[in-house]
């Protein structure tokens, strides 16, 4: 019983089974098992390495008929994405014995998949996906059981993510990976500081472009994450806007000045934005490019080229996902098996000359903003301006964030600085990116910032530290940034106390006299009704209602147990925690479903949940046990025509109906 | 059921960004064989009637088992006791309506015996999981015809491809990294004409900064060689001087401190490989020296008479250079000086271009062929890859096979690490051996385990006696070839059908470079390697 790897994750389940029927199984090892759908030498590819010891098999490895039984009946796994890479590994998986399989993917498909994703047929061109692939599987593989998600991997909360023994990733996008990263990290259990290996998910991760892939085996919080050798993605290219604008030296700079500065201006199918896939679109970008192409003199803009550059397609071919697919899929056998060691953990494969393989082992980054639990210090100069910083941000090869959320808290209240998501808040909170975080006198001016990226992969708290700060802080010394990305919740509650405290001594100051920042003009909320009532339970149940007149782009929400104006993109993704509802010392945890939070400190737990549709206020309150005091509190944002109903609960009540 | 060329476009879109419109009319032209559709001939198939190959044949003579259906997709459980080149012809043609699909109910032995030439036809052939005999047999049929040959086996955590082909020509190899080719070294007249129509000292300070990086080296670098003896500079050190040139050169404001001359950086950056001396190749120095290219016939396929002609090009217009390849990198420059100087290299690669053709014209001439019989469209594709073309050439089957000529020196020094991925092809052979002798494989059923591993290190030895191979292998990987028992486990398969079919495609697009002439893949480590053999 004693699988190293195959124990993190299938142990408990093994056991359970073994005590169940200790007796069956001999039984039917011999003869058919799930009569009807298996036949007389089935899974004779499969069963050699299952039942037959080896010389170089894993050391935990033992040989026996029931693995092929675990693999049939009870390991669960995760393919997201049902494309190229996915199409393939739910065919590799289901042929190596695994059948619960469950498969998310948000897209539909398209004709330009058909050369590669060997699932689809013209005829389900616009159909799901994932239900067209678990369709496809479930038909020509008897007995297996693929569970489509037509859902994007942010839908699902860990609740779901926790069900599965191994997870493979077939995406092409770098931003779902890091979330997909950053959800199995968050799963991770530590008990004083040591990880708890029944709470690792393994992660097997394939990526292609071309003739070029690569196949990962990530064990969170054991080995390389996908955030550690973010280094190794190479950057998106992106054209300087003045090049774009003004002085064009390629075809592609033609198609992007179409795409970015006519499209907008012209709007020449009415008020709707770029549609890559939409051919009178791509059509009428086509048409301008040429023509700005003529007047450089430039040459080669072509239909084909447009459409690339427009939905920056990446080429793609049946071959490589096969590959890489097939690489992951034995990888994810292996794990699952304990019958080989699995890979030591990235391959990089390339047929562009020849067949070219290379393995390695990709290091942990000691201080990995997903999953080293370390904060990194990153030191700016005294004059930086919030543009720099911003820019660090995004272009630093192991940062990378896309858009982050710039706040700051003053006098324990979140204030944006910078947002680029909300358009109006983009313009509002631009004049920012150009203020120094010192001002002219010296003065702090930005005491705390904060950047938020996914919720479960970073916060970073920037704190420039001034005399007060070094004061307090001996390790922070005078002019410069100290940039903290932490990531684990309950380590981020920590420092946001500390931090906190320290900001208060400078918090009066740095409000002052800055006209261009958002924070003055942030909108306020009084206090219109308060009620107070006790409900059956006996329990002193507070309320009050609170009127918020919030700048647009904002809706009323909660900081620091207090109501507030919030940014709508918090509202409407749903991550509560970003507005800073606990209070100082609490750690916030957004609920399973999306649909409130936790504010935790010891064993003490407040749960609040909102009420589905935020523009109607209908608090649900659910059962709660103790005599601690509940107080609820009404929020209603106006001017928006929409609101959140935030109530908290009293303690133990950390699952709410 | 053809598609209209606008929708195959759309289908195909993503590849065609990688071989292009004329590489998919040579997969739309193609007719591949496959024999014998296991697990690891259909994936392969797969991956090539997806792109859209233009017909594929199966020759099979087996009948589907349980166990093919348990690892092979294009099999269904309903097809067991039928023929598996047509079950499998039916799963794999309904994936793509643009391919013909057809198969040859019988064994490949029996198709050798009656109609040798029945193979003449095809494109390439793919023969998967073949006994020895077999192979070799099929190997020699198709060399002597010219017809390519991927050998593909998994056996087991092990994949093996052999590719047999005489002589496989290159064009389009797509580098991933190439050098430019600038000529900066040996500027060509309309070039130097070009740079001296710059006067950085007396331009304005919106053009001085939209210099393309091209003109500051070249103007620096005519400076540095009236300097130093006409020497360009050479090594580390010269190079850092050369840069701190370049650096001096930037424009400084009224208080001296010098402006953001982003160009001036690009220059900097660049100085390195834009000041490599521009030359012919060494590889394709050998390939000008090659019978091919100087003993031109009738008979001589088109790419030999172009390259031939651009080594007359080379020794004549050319002055010891290829023709200039006419492109450029983008660079910080504004629009006007940026296209000026593009053209600048592009028109001389129209003209170098040209002079090949005469020369190719001429070639053709000699030997009694019209000169339309290359187009100009192919010699400018040859001219702008000159640097990067490439020939695969392999040996036959009976040259590794043969005791005289087998690879002895390759599989020892392989050998001096005994876990190399060489280890797995002598086993391979060493198993293809225990077939011959016992007409089945080690292992295949559980009883036979223990009983065969030392019936397999007799194959071993035997083999390594007749081909005096001074190795030792180690016992763990007959232990380890006996557990495999024959197996084809899909994952494995599926590896080398994606790998299988880009090569397939490599041959039949003649872009890309094929491998040659083993490879190897090692599943339990996820590690491959390419044996010459």
């Amino acid at each position: 019983m004693a699988r190293r790897l195959f124990s993190l994750c299938v142990s408990r389940e093994k056991k359970r089974r073994r005590t169940a029927d200790p007796t069956d199984k001999m039984a039917v090892d011999g003869g058919h098992r799930n009569s009807g759908c298996d036949w007389d030498g089935r899974w004779n590819h499969v069963r050699k390495f299952l039942e037959r010891p080896g010389p170089f098999t894993h050391p935990d490895f033992e040989p026996s008929t029931e693995s092929l039984q675990f693999l049939l009946e009870t390991c669960k796994i995760l393919v997201i994405g049902a494309g190229g890479l996915g199409c393939e590994l739910l065919k590799n998986l289901a042929l190596s014995g695994f059948r619960l399989i469950h498969v998310v993917d948000m897209d539909t498909i398209d004709v330009s998949n058909l050369n590669r994703q060997f699932l689809f047929r013209p005829k389900d061109v616009g159909r799901p996906k994932a239900e067209v692939a678990a369709d496809f599987i479930n038909t020509r593989i008897p007995g297996c059981k693929v569970v489509p998600h037509f859902k994007k991997i942010q839908d699902f909360d860990d609740s779901f993510y926790r069900q599965f023994h191994i997870i493979v990733c077939g995406l092409d996008s770098i931003i779902a990976r890091r979330w997909m990263n950053g959800m199995l990290i968050s799963l991770l259990s530590y008990e004083d500081g040591v990880l708890d290996p029944s709470s690792i998910i393994p992660l097997i991760d394939g990526g292609t472009e071309g003739f070029k892939g690569n196949a990962r085996v990530i064990l969170p919080g054991m080995t390389a994450c996908i955030d550690c050798t973010l280094e190794l993605y190479p950057p998106q290219i992106n054209f300087p806007m003045c090049t774009i604008a003004s002085m064009p030296r390629l075809p592609e700079h033609c198609i992007e000045y179409a795409r970015i500065l006519q499209w907008p201006k012209e709007n020449p199918f009415g008020d709707i934005s770029l549609d890559g896939d939409n051919p009178d679109h791509i059509q009428w970008v086509f048409d301008r490019s040429q023509e700005r192409a003529a007047e450089f003199s430039i040459t080669g803009v072509t239909y084909r080229l447009t459409q690339g550059v427009v939905k920056r397609i990446i080429p793609a071919v049946a071959s490589t996902n096969a590959v890489i697919a097939a690489s992951c899929a034995m990888e994810v056998f292996k794990i699952a098996t304990s019958a080989y060691i699995p890979l030591n953990n990235y391959l990089v494969f390339n047929d562009v000359d020849g067949l070219y393989t290379y393995t390695f082992e990709a290091e942990r980054k000691e201080n990995c903003s997903a999953c080293s639990q370390v904060p990194q210090d990153l030191q700016f100069p005294p004059s930086a301006k919030l543009q720099e910083v911003l820019e660090y941000l995004t272009e630093n090869a192991s940062l990378q964030m896309k858009s982050p959320a710039i706040t700051t808290t003053l006098e324990g209240k979140n204030k944006t600085l910078y947002l680029q998501s909300v358009k109006s808040i983009e313009e509002r909170t631009r004049p920012n990116l150009c203020k120094t975080l010192k001002d002219e006198k010296n003065d702090v001016r930005f005491a705390l910032i904060k950047f938020y990226y996914h919720h479960h992969i970073v916060s970073f708290v920037v704190m420039f530290g001034s005399d007060q700060i070094r004061s307090s802080s001996e390790s922070s010394s005078e002019g410069e940034m100290k940039l903290i990305p932490l990531a684990r919740p309950s380590l981020w509650g920590l420092l946001l106390l500390c931090l906190c405290s320290r900001a208060e001594a400078t918090g009066n100051r740095s409000s002052r006299g800055h006209t261009g920042s958002s924070q003055e003009r942030t909108g306020t909320c009084e206090v219109v009704a308060a009620h107070r009532c006790c409900n059956r339970n006996k329990i002193e149940e507070r309320s009050q209602t609170v009127k918020c007149s919030c700048f647009p782009g904002q809706v009323a929400g909660t900081t620091r147990a207090r109501p507030s104006c919030v940014d709508a993109s918090i509202v409407r993704q749903k991550w509560w925690c970003r507005m800073e509802p606990c209070l100082e010392g609490e750690e916030c945890r957004v609920l399973p479903d999306l649909t409130g939070w936790s504010c935790i400190s010891g064993n003490k737990v407040k749960t609040t949940k909102l009420d589905d549709d935020p523009g109607e206020i209908h608090p649900r309150f659910s059962g709660y046990e103790g005599g601690e005091t509940v107080f609820i509190v009404f929020i209603h944002g106006q001017g928006l025509g929409r609101g959140a109903a935030l109530f908290w609960t009293g303690p133990g009540t950390s699952s709410v109906a | 059921m053809a598609a209209t060329q606008a929708s195959k476009e759309q289908k195909y879109d993503r590849q065609l960004r990688l071989w292009g419109d004329h590489g998919q009319e040579t997969l739309e032209n193609a007719h591949v064989c496959l024999v014998n559709a296991t697990a690891t001939g259909t994936e392969i198939l797969k991956n090539l009637v997806l792109p859209g190959i233009g017909a594929f044949t199966i020759v099979d003579g087996h009948t589907v088992s349980g166990e093919d259906v348990g690892n092979n997709f294009f099999l269904s459980n309903n097809s067991i006791g039928k023929n598996r080149a047509q079950a499998a012809t039916e799963l794999l043609q309904e994936m793509n309506s643009d391919v013909s699909g057809n198969f040859v109910e019988e064994s490949p032995d029996k198709l050798l015996d009656n109609d040798p030439e029945f193979f003449h036809r095809f494109t390439i052939v793919i023969g998967v999981h073949l006994p020895e005999s077999t192979c070799m047999r099929l190997g020699s049929v198709l060399w002597s015809a010219s017809v390519p040959f991927l050998v593909c086996k998994t056996y087991g955590l092990i994949g093996y491809m052999r590719l047999v082909v005489q002589e496989h020509t290159v064009i389009e190899s797509h580098p991933d990294n190439a050098l430019e080719d600038l000529r900066l070294d040996q500027p060509f007249s309309e070039f130097k004409n070009h740079i001296q129509s710059y006067d950085l000292d007396s331009m304005d300070k919106k053009d001085h900064s939209h210099t393309p990086w091209i003109i500051i080296v070249a103007k620096y670098l005519e400076k540095w060689l009236s300097e130093h003896n006409c020497q360009a500079p050479k090594n580390y050190k010269e190079k850092e001087a050369f840069r701190q040139i370049i650096r001096e050169g930037v424009r400084k404001n009224e208080n001296g401190v010098p402006e953001d001359e982003e160009n001036f950086e690009e220059a900097v950056k660049n100085v390195n490989t834009a000041l490599n001396p521009t030359k012919v190749p060494t590889a394709l120095e050998d390939l000008f020296n090659s019978e091919q290219c100087n003993n031109i016939t009738s008979q001589t396929p088109a790419f030999w008479v172009m390259l031939r002609a651009v080594k007359e090009f080379v020794h004549n217009e050319g002055s010891g250079s290829l023709p200039v390849r006419g492109t450029i990198p983008d660079m910080i420059a504004d629009s006007q000086k940026f296209i000026s100087l593009q053209n600048i290299y592009r028109e001389k690669a129209m003209q170098d271009t040209a002079a090949v053709s005469k020369h190719v014209e001429r070639l053709l001439q000699s030997v009694g062929k019209p000169p339309e019989s290359i187009s100009e469209k192919d010699i400018k594709l040859l001219c702008k890859n000159a640097s990067f073309l490439r020939v695969v050439r392999c040996r036959s089957l009976a040259e590794e096979y043969s005791v005289d000529s087998v690879n002895k020196d390759e599989i020892t020094s392989c050998m001096d690490s005994p876990d190399s991925e060489m280890v797995f092809y002598l086993m391979l052979r060493a198993v293809d051996r225990f077939y011959q002798q016992h007409s089945r494989y080690p292992g295949v059923y559980n009883y036979q385990v223990e009983e065969d591993i030392s019936k397999l290190k007799l194959c071993v030895n035997s083999l390594l006696q007749e081909y005096s191979l001074n190795v030792n292998i180690k016992d763990d990987y007959i232990h380890e070839f006996c557990r495999y028992g024959a197996a084809e486990p899909h994952t494995v398969a599926a590896f080398l059908g994606g790998s299988a079919a880009q090569e397939a495609i490599k041959i039949i697009s003649h872009q890309f470079v094929p491998f040659s002439n083993t490879f190897i893949y090692n599943a339990m480590s996820q590690t491959s390697a390419t044996l010459h053999l």
